[in-house]
């Protein structure tokens, strides 16, 4: 209703790019499905290619394209040229909430690995009977919303939350409520709660891959068990600690709930500036270009996945 | 503008609801007798929309916001469906320049007469062509008087190191940057990028100390002890000092913003008399001091004035006597640039 | 006697409430070439395993060089086995792979690649040191995950069913490659195989399983020779086992009657645990059957002749298989012969009347007969 004639004029180019060549992207996106291309194989990306192309490629590109307009009045799109915003987004001024973000980023990887690899270890090699339930109760943050498990985290860690309340309250242990809530732990904490899952799962299925008789092999040639975990299981489980923090770093990156609700003024993050840009600020040309370093970044990083992962079948790796 | 326990929860049912409205256009028809009314959230009395339900047989699908700027994006973004908004006055240049509302036609509306001349010929809207004023506020200080050693009575005392980690700031451009400014002692619509780096410099002292920045959990806040003083709209802390004697209110002796929320018509809607009607109904005396009283913000309704609890007519924290009120201005009215430098001024106290 | 390499006494281990292993209790010398055969599921490998330290028995000990290991962990012993997949780590390059056991030893890179080169050498891939494991063939790989077992030195080589995964050909070449590695090293291997021909071929001496116990163990002409079972009999080459029953038993010889039918006087053999009057399994291979297509003129002595039908004739190519009936009883007995037979079949052979010439003392005595 208050779209400006821009915006019209915007849908224009965007439509005639599902008929476009196939480009660089459509190569990454074949190289990550992998496989024999045939006739028939394209048939049967087909669908999902269409869905891509219609949601996510055709607003990535708008978004690119809106990236190099300029902020009129009032947060109108001016359709004229510009790299302003990406001059504007480079300047030190947005140094800071980058490095924070990579390094939010960074720091929940790190822990999700740290928590998630004893638990796909033991999900590989220990717990056969039961693995099918534990796998459900690992993804059971999945099956609220996310803004609901971010309520239930307030309720429980908030000042007069269940943590505190039983601490202070009901067992005296505490003479006054800790501060959970608006603190960079939290945050992370926050973080690792939603992508622990992203990290399992990958670890699980290159774990469970590893054959018992590599582990066999290890001991008989004199390997103690942390000497064959170094040498035999870690090594053969690293495409899937690639994979795991892969799948946890980038959606971090991006992520603005969980530093919305459970941060505080010290921990906003790329996704809350980007997501501000297009509510508050009203700055979508600005909102843009941050949008598309956030995606530059997150390319960057599948890229490398890609070719650590190309190293590893070349080397043989299961 | 705002009100009390405007908990994020409620944002959960946005989320949900945007669509609502737009929804039921579609699939009702335009037969069906109805109003889609985008407002603030807790923003208007319990009984007065059943009360105009019963008497004119219209139905309202209310759908609420907690964050202006929100509500702006999704008209901008074309969300379609809403009949009427309430929207801020800063807001309203924004929303004729992008031919977001149509003119009010006055002679339809009976009661527009109502209005107390004081905001019959606002700035942001001369001649009220295209709003109707709804409520209005002020934004000031609101604090716990249990945990404060004295009560606050300026800006600066949400710059004192005492409070850290104790303070709360609305997380609103115009606000933050208007209050920085005018605790500075600058011009309060400045616009030389000296000023407004002050601004920011200012601001980013404040920061060390802010909890969080927050439009609409602080008053929870507030009563629970967790913050002991927040930069606040006046009828959040009043509304919410009606249960806890222990909330007070005051406007800075600097000076403060107030600001008026208007009624105002979405462009080519689809129920536009039925719209008409219900901003008609608001306008009289009864139901416009029926939605003051209950959400402890002052009404522009000059007619509603002696309906007023006692309470609320008196309280100088809602009507400001004259020695406060010179120190009252509106929100200041600023060009596109300026706008702009102000968001990126604000941008950038949020990044560090 | 020097104290044995290997001792197990009387392991036992179950999976659940399988019994797989039922007392094996058994001795290996240094340098000795011991095969573990049998039917799959017999309990061969289980030993390997628990001789490896990969299983725990429920009962007994193993004793490594006179120590006792029962409870240490495989890579507290000093055995390395060649697995039967090879097992070699993917991650890893060829002189990689051979070189795990020396860098876990903190041997020092210039001892370790002398060694690595050595033992590629001896199973001559010398070259494809830096090769990867995805990169080179199954007989390629069989060798690395040799030379990765041998390159420790090991006093003991445990090896489960290494060849298992090769073509023919290649597996024929590799026994004696093997053996012939054994023999220069002078090393102890345990090799597991469900293969006769290759047991028969390798070993110094064979032990057969049969469902979780030892049911014989010997040298391999001993086990082929003087079979102690019919399950032996017929596991270790190819056996005709017959009833027959112990007429009469002398300190020298034993009086059988084959199929209540015909009688021999065979040696009496050293153990037997049957008496007089008992009906007793016996076994006659197939190459110990002469047949002949014209009733012999005058029995040699010691010879037995049997008239039979003939049923069938099987080309082998080296040798011809015939199936014949001697009996009333209508017993098949399958009689191999390497002479050229096709003439003397006349095309169609069946029905055909021929005589079996049968030298009594190669008649074996096995157990008694269940019936």
């Amino acid at each position: 209703m208050a779209r400006s004639e821009g915006d019209v004029a915007a849908l224009g180019p965007t439509e005639s790019l599902s008929r476009r060549e196939p480009g660089p992207f459509d190569r990454l996106l074949s190289s990550v499905l992998r496989g024999e291309r045939t006739w028939a194989s394209h048939l049967l990306v087909a669908p999902t290619s269409a869905w891509l192309v219609v949601f996510l490629l055709a607003p990535i590109l708008l978004i690119l394209i809106m990236s190099f307009t300029a902020r009129g009045p009032y947060g109108m799109l001016l359709w004229r040229f510009t790299t302003a915003n990406y001059v504007r987004a480079l300047t030190p001024a947005y140094l800071p909430i980058l490095l924070r973000s990579l390094g939010y980023a960074g720091a929940t990887t790190a822990l999700c690995l740290l928590l998630g690899y004893p638990f796909a270890y033991a999900l590989s090699f220990y717990f056969e009977e039961r693995r099918g339930m534990l796998i459900i109760l690992l993804m059971l943050p999945f099956w609220t919303s996310c803004l609901v498990a971010i309520y239930s985290w307030i309720i429980v860690l908030g000042r007069e939350g269940l943590v505190n309340e039983l601490l202070v309250h009901r067992f005296g242990l505490l003479s006054a409520p800790i501060q959970f809530l608006n603190r960079p732990a939290t945050v992370i904490g926050g973080l690792v709660y939603f992508y622990l899952p992203f990290m399992v799962l990958p670890l699980y299925g290159s774990l469970e891959k590893v054959p018992h008789s590599y582990i066999e092999a290890a001991k008989d040639l004199g390997a103690n068990p942390f000497q064959t975990f170094w040498r035999v299981t870690w090594p053969l489980s690293l495409p899937g600690v690639y994979a795991g923090s892969i799948l946890t770093f980038i959606p971090c990156v991006g992520d603005f709930l969980t530093a919305e609700f459970l941060g505080g003024p010290r921990t906003y993050l790329l996704g809350n500036l980007i997501q501000n840009q297009f509510q508050m600020a009203q700055d979508w040309p600005f909102g843009s270009a941050m949008a598309m370093i956030l995606v530059a970044l997150l390319a960057g990083g599948l890229l490398l996945y890609q070719r650590l992962e190309r190293q590893g079948v070349e080397a043989g790796r299961v | 503008m705002s009100a009390v326990t405007r908990r994020d929860f409620i944002r959960l049912a946005l989320l949900a609801g945007a669509f609502g409205p737009a929804w039921a256009a579609c699939s009702r028809g335009p037969r069906k007798r109805q109003v889609n009314f985008f407002n603030w959230s807790n923003y208007i009395a319990e009984e007065t929309l059943p009360g105009f339900e019963k008497e004119t047989g219209i139905t309202v699908n209310y759908d609420m916001y907690s964050d202006e700027e929100e509500m702006f994006s999704k008209l901008k973004a074309g969300v379609q469906g809403y009949d009427l908004i309430v929207a801020t006055d800063y807001m309203i240049p924004r929303l004729k320049t992008l031919s977001a509302i149509d003119p009010i036609p006055h002679d339809l509306l009976k009661n527009l007469g109502n209005i107390d001349p004081k905001f019959q010929n606002p700035d942001f809207d001369p001649g009220l062509q295209f709003t109707v004023p709804y409520l209005w506020g002020s934004t000031g200080i609101g604090y716990n008087k249990s945990k404060m050693p004295k009560p606050p009575s300026s800006w600066k005392d949400l710059w004192d190191e005492r409070y850290a980690g104790k303070i709360s700031a609305l997380d609103n451009t115009r606000d933050d940057i208007g209050c920085a400014l005018v605790m500075l002692g600058l011009p309060a619509d400045a616009k030389e990028p000296a000023q407004l780096e002050a601004a920011r410099d200012a601001l980013l002292k404040q920061k060390k100390l802010v909890k969080h920045y927050s439009s609409s959990t602080y008053i929870d806040e507030l009563v629970s002890g967790e913050i002991w003083l927040a930069q606040a709209w006046s009828g959040d802390v009043l509304q919410a000092s009606r249960d806890n004697k222990q909330l007070d209110y005051v406007i800075p002796k600097e000076g403060s913003f107030i600001w008026v929320d208007s009624l105002c018509l979405i462009r080519g809607a689809d129920h536009r008399e039925e719209s008409l009607q219900l901003i008609d109904y608001i306008l009289r005396p009864e139901v416009g001091a029926q939605i003051a009283n209950a959400k402890r913000f002052a009404s522009p309704n000059g007619a509603a004035t002696k309906l007023l609890d006692a309470s609320l007519r008196q309280d100088p924290r809602v009507y400001p006597p004259p020695d406060i009120a010179k120190r009252l201005r509106f929100y200041p009215p600023l060009d596109p640039d300026t706008e702009e430098l102000w968001n990126r001024t604000w941008q950038e106290v949020k990044v560090m | 006697m020097p104290e044995p390499l290997l001792r197990l006494e009387s392991i036992s281990k179950s999976f659940g409430s399988t019994p797989i292993l039922k007392g094996i209790s058994l001795e290996v010398q240094a340098g000795e070439f011991l095969t573990l055969l049998g039917p799959s599921g017999c309990g061969k490998t289980t030993t390997l395993r628990v001789i490896g330290g990969f299983e725990h028995p429920d009962d007994g000990r193993v004793f490594l060089a006179g120590a006792e290991v029962t409870d240490l962990p495989p890579y507290r012993r000093d055995v390395h086995t060649v697995f039967q997949n090879y097992a070699l780590f993917p991650h890893l390059n060829v002189a990689e792979n051979v070189a795990f056991g020396l860098v876990l030893r903190g041997m020092p890179k210039g001892a370790a690649d002398v060694r690595v080169r050595e033992a590629l050498a001896l199973v001559k891939l010398s070259g494809f040191e830096s090769r990867r494991i995805s990169q080179i063939s199954g007989g390629q790989q069989q060798r690395v995950a040799l030379a990765r077992a041998l390159v420790g030195r090991p006093s003991l080589l445990l090896l489960d069913e290494p060849l298992g995964a090769l073509d023919l050909k290649l597996r024929k070449a590799m026994q004696l490659e093997l053996k012939a590695i054994q023999r220069k090293l002078g090393l102890a291997f345990i090799y597991v195989t469900h293969d006769q021909e290759e047991a028969l071929t390798m070993s110094d001496r064979i032990a057969v399983f049969n469902h979780g116990v030892i049911e014989q163990l010997g040298a391999p002409k001993d086990i082929y020779e003087h079979p102690r079972s019919s399950f032996v009999a017929d596991f270790i080459g190819a056996a005709n086992i017959l009833d027959a029953k112990l007429t009469r038993l002398t300190d020298t010889e034993a009086v059988l009657l084959l199929e209540n039918e015909v009688e021999l006087r065979v040696p009496r053999p050293k153990t037997l645990d049957a008496a007089e009057g008992e009906t007793v399994r016996v076994a006659l291979r197939p190459e110990r059957i002469e047949v002949l297509f014209s009733q012999a003129s005058a029995s040699a002595s010691g010879l037995t002749h049997l008239p039979a039908l003939l049923r069938e004739a099987v080309y082998l190519g080296s040798a011809t298989q015939i199936f014949l009936e001697p009996f009333k009883t209508g017993k098949t007995l399958v009689a191999t012969t390497m002479d050229p037979v096709e003439k003397q079949l006349n095309g169609n052979a069946s029905g055909q009347r021929v005589w079996l010439e049968i030298r009594p003392s190669d008649i074996r005595i096995l157990e008694r007969s269940a019936a």
